[in-house]
């Protein structure tokens, strides 16, 4: 039996914002969009959705007298990565 | 980035992609920190030599103020330039070098009152702070460069001892170490903060 995969997860953009986020501690809406390459107002909606579904921690704040918004993943968020990637490994492993 | 039927191998790719990224991106200007402390020191010194050996006013020596200033201001700047992301490499480096940091002003503060020399423990500080960061980097010619600057640290308490303790030193050597003292802490800062700086700034560009 495949286990299913996340639906919140399985998108390319939410899916790049996490793989991000797990591998650095905090990064700000700039360095997301960069390493994403996606344009603000889609980053903007995937990232208000995983804040929604409790997977990151968005705080909103200044550097110098810009804002900036930084993110941050959670241990829910990191929890349904590592279940994720379980699942990706199931289908990957039964398909060969 | 609009995709949202990715094949499972192609979550997989995009995840590996993303970690790969965004860790050799935080490694992108690791060196440029070394770059600004570093040249930042050997300019004020050779400011001070200049001054020592052209008889210049006692008042230079203020230029050493210029050091935290100039980096602190510099360290602003890269921050601002580059959009933020921290991990937890950076963030033990960054206590590292602030300890080492509060560690160098009061070494400044003892030299103001006591007006002893400290380049011996400032350049004994900053190379221990050289390996740590060469070692969590793991990158090996920080570390050399740390442990080589360590070692060179030991001129300072060696001269002191030949030029105070022993008959063997003539008045020329001490009228020129009045000037070289300052000139090898110079050298010194090349091996320890510049040349790891630019390593580290070529191997992750």
């Amino acid at each position: 039996m495949f286990k299913e995969l996340n639906p919140l997860l399985h998108s390319e953009l939410r899916l790049a914002v996490m793989s991000v986020l797990l591998s650095v501690e905090s990064a700000d809406f700039v360095f997301l969009r960069e390493q994403t390459g996606a344009t603000a107002g889609n980053l903007s909606v995937q990232i208000d959705k995983l804040q929604k579904a409790g997977y990151i921690t968005v705080e909103k704040g200044f550097k110098g007298k810009m804002p900036r918004t930084t993110c941050a993943i959670t241990q829910e968020g990191v929890s349904a990565f590592e279940e994720y990637v379980a699942a990706l490994r199931s289908y990957i492993g039964k398909g060969l | 980035m609009e995709k949202t039927n990715l094949t499972e191998a192609q979550s997989l790719e995009l995840i590996t992609s993303m970690i790969n990224d965004s860790r050799a991106r935080l490694a992108r200007n690791s060196g440029t920190p070394f770059l600004i402390w570093g040249y930042t020191t050997i300019v004020v010194s050779i400011i001070n030599v200049l001054a020592i050996y052209f008889g210049w006013s006692y008042h230079w020596n203020w230029s050493w103020c210029a050091i935290p200033i100039v980096g602190w201001v510099g360290m602003l700047l890269l921050d601002k330039k580059e959009p933020c992301a921290h991990n937890y490499i950076d963030r033990v480096i960054s206590i590292i070098w602030c300890v080492i940091g509060i560690s160098f002003a009061w070494f400044m503060v003892a030299a103001a009152i006591y007006g002893c020399s400290i380049s011996f423990l400032t350049i004994l500080v900053m190379g221990a702070g050289t390996i740590i960061t060469g070692l969590i980097l793991k990158d090996k010619a920080t570390t050399i460069c740390g442990v080589s600057s360590m070692l060179a640290s030991l001129i300072f308490p060696t001269v002191y001892f030949i030029t105070t303790r022993t008959n063997i030193s003539t008045d020329s050597f001490v009228e020129f170490w009045r000037w070289g003292e300052t000139a090898v802490f110079a050298v010194i800062f090349l091996f320890m903060m510049v040349i790891p700086g630019h390593i580290l700034n070529c191997k992750h560009k």
